[in-house]
């Protein structure tokens, strides 16, 4: 893991489309799919600044 | 083209990535009530090169700004509705206790910071590995569970069981590797001798042992690396980065062998979500290779309660930024020398301040001196030694049962008490000697065998 990765694994493109099916489900009427929706958001967000942050602009 | 991972890249091209991140932290500090008046010094936006115009920041300073506006002070910077978590520096009340926020992005990024050390331990999906590490708001142990899961496996969870019962429970899986303290690893090792357990043989698959928290001897690491048939590696963690992992050894581990015998291994520091400075405490001008240091922590991504150039007070061993035999090229440190620049003391897992620990027995009327020692135990794992002299008339027995659950209640330790003479302990009369009533002798303890074998 974390070795080098071909540019057609960029996961960049897949997890931006996470995001924006998550921010559909902000707000939701039942809390827990609200919550869910926040978590999702999050995972990503956390996942592009810690793991990827270099696939997410050029250096 | 192939993409490096993150921990991989090119220095130029990891200073370019901070710089990126500087710029925009900057931007999101400038409407930050604590933060902004700090930039001011800056001229232009924030970069590498600019950081050093900025104030470093002390502990009182942020303590100050939760008394201003508690309990996050100031500097949260999010609003209160989205701290998904509170962490707390493990100090005790006399000296304050840091508090920050963490928002649900922080709180996952932790994780996955923390899986990069489980990661170059050589945890792979679906492996387990054993959790010694207790799990609250004033330890790293949320962040270092999620860093397991961030790899995508199960963590085993056995801080809650004495050493007996974590070697049943680890007896039955077939576990890869264990994340626990020096005196943890330690412990468990002479349980195992005395009890005539062959750890080779109960944990056939295990491939390392991730440690944190206290220095040890390389003479014992090779020990427990024996002991145990796994490699040894070591991770730093700070409270202000989320409590996530920041620094670890990478694959060599720990402990090498070199042409003149062993030799500590080298830690590298995560230095995309953080900026780490390593400069001398005095004039904190930047540390040259091989000279000790202080830790200065920036933290890139942080949303809640960031910190700008925070003194940690640790002292490192900096080795500089020279590309690693592992082809990283961050910045690194000697591997199990980590100590301090004051005279915070972690024992058991807690932080403790020598001052708290005297104000606390002193301050019982029963007290009138005593001397402390951290020692290896004869569990093999850390233990506090009290030694107090009591007041005449003072009853031993109800002293010494009041002076524990103080000490219990307070810092989450039982000290081992014994009732001496006050003419056998040091004297602290005199102000030209400053008092110091508590020493560590666990690094000593383990260089001469209190590791499981038995003393010559």
């Amino acid at each position: 893991m974390n070795e080098d990765h071909e540019d057609h694994e960029d996961p960049m493109p897949a997890l931006d489309a996470i995001v924006a099916a998550a921010r559909q489900l902000m707000d939701h009427p039942v809390p827990q799919v609200r919550t869910f929706a926040a978590q999702v958001t999050a995972k990503v967000e956390a996942l592009t600044d810690a793991v990827l942050p270099h696939r997410r602009a050029p250096l | 083209m192939a993409v490096p991972g993150v921990d991989r890249l090119s220095r130029p091209d990891l200073l370019a990535l901070q710089e990126r991140k500087l710029r925009a932290l900057g931007e999101r500090l400038m409407s930050n009530p604590f933060f902004a008046p700090r930039l001011r010094s800056v001229g232009g936006a924030l970069s590498l090169d600019r950081l050093r115009d900025v104030p470093v920041l002390e502990k009182s300073e942020l303590l100050d700004d939760q008394a201003h506006q508690p309990p996050y002070g100031d500097r949260l910077g999010v609003s209160v509705d989205r701290v998904a978590m509170r962490h707390q520096t493990a100090g005790t009340s006399g000296r304050g206790q840091e508090i920050y926020g963490l928002t649900l992005r922080d709180v996952e990024a932790a994780g996955y910071i923390s899986s990069f050390a489980f990661e170059w331990a050589g945890l792979r999906p679906g492996e387990p590995a054993a959790f010694h590490i207790g799990v609250s708001n004033s330890s790293g142990g949320n962040a270092m569970l999620r860093g397991i899961q961030g790899v995508g496996t199960t963590p085993v969870v056995v801080a809650h069981a004495g050493f007996r019962e974590r070697l049943d429970i680890m007896r039955e899986v077939p576990l890869v590797g264990m994340y626990a303290t020096p005196s943890a690893i330690n412990g468990l090792a002479q349980l195992a001798r005395a009890e005539g357990i062959d750890l080779q043989e109960v944990l056939p698959n295990l491939r390392f042992l991730l440690t944190s928290a206290e220095p040890y001897p390389l003479s014992w690491a090779k020990k427990m690396e024996d002991a145990y048939g796994a490699r040894l590696l070591e991770d730093y963690g700070l409270t202000q980065s989320a409590s996530a992992i920041c620094a670890c050894t990478c694959e060599q581990g720990a402990v090498l062998s070199g042409p003149e015998g062993l030799v500590r291994g080298k830690m590298h520091f995560f230095e995309w979500p953080f900026v780490f400075e390593f400069v001398d405490p005095d004039t904190l001008e930047p540390a040259a290779p091989g000279e000790d240091a202080e830790v200065l922590v920036t933290t890139l991504d942080k949303e809640a309660s960031p910190v700008l150039r925070f003194r940690t007070r640790d002292r490192v061993r900096y080795l500089g930024t020279e590309r690693c035999d592992c082809g990283r090229e961050l910045a690194t440190i000697e591997a199990g020398t980590i100590s301090r620049f004051d005279d915070l003391m972690k024992i058991k897992g807690q932080n403790v301040w020598p001052a708290d620990m005297e104000s606390t027995a002193l301050g019982m009327s029963e007290v009138v001196e005593l001397s402390g020692e951290v020692r290896i135990g004869d569990k093999g794992r850390d233990e506090l030694f009290l030694k107090i002299a009591l007041a005449d008339g003072a009853d031993t027995e109800h002293t010494t049962a009041a002076l524990k659950t103080a000490f219990k209640s307070r810092f989450n330790l039982t000290p081992l008490v014994d009732v001496v003479d006050l003419s056998s302990l040091p004297q602290w009369h005199t102000p030209e000697h400053k008092a110091r009533r508590f020493t560590d002798l666990r690094r000593a303890d383990l260089a001469n065998g209190a590791d499981g074998e038995e003393k010559s």
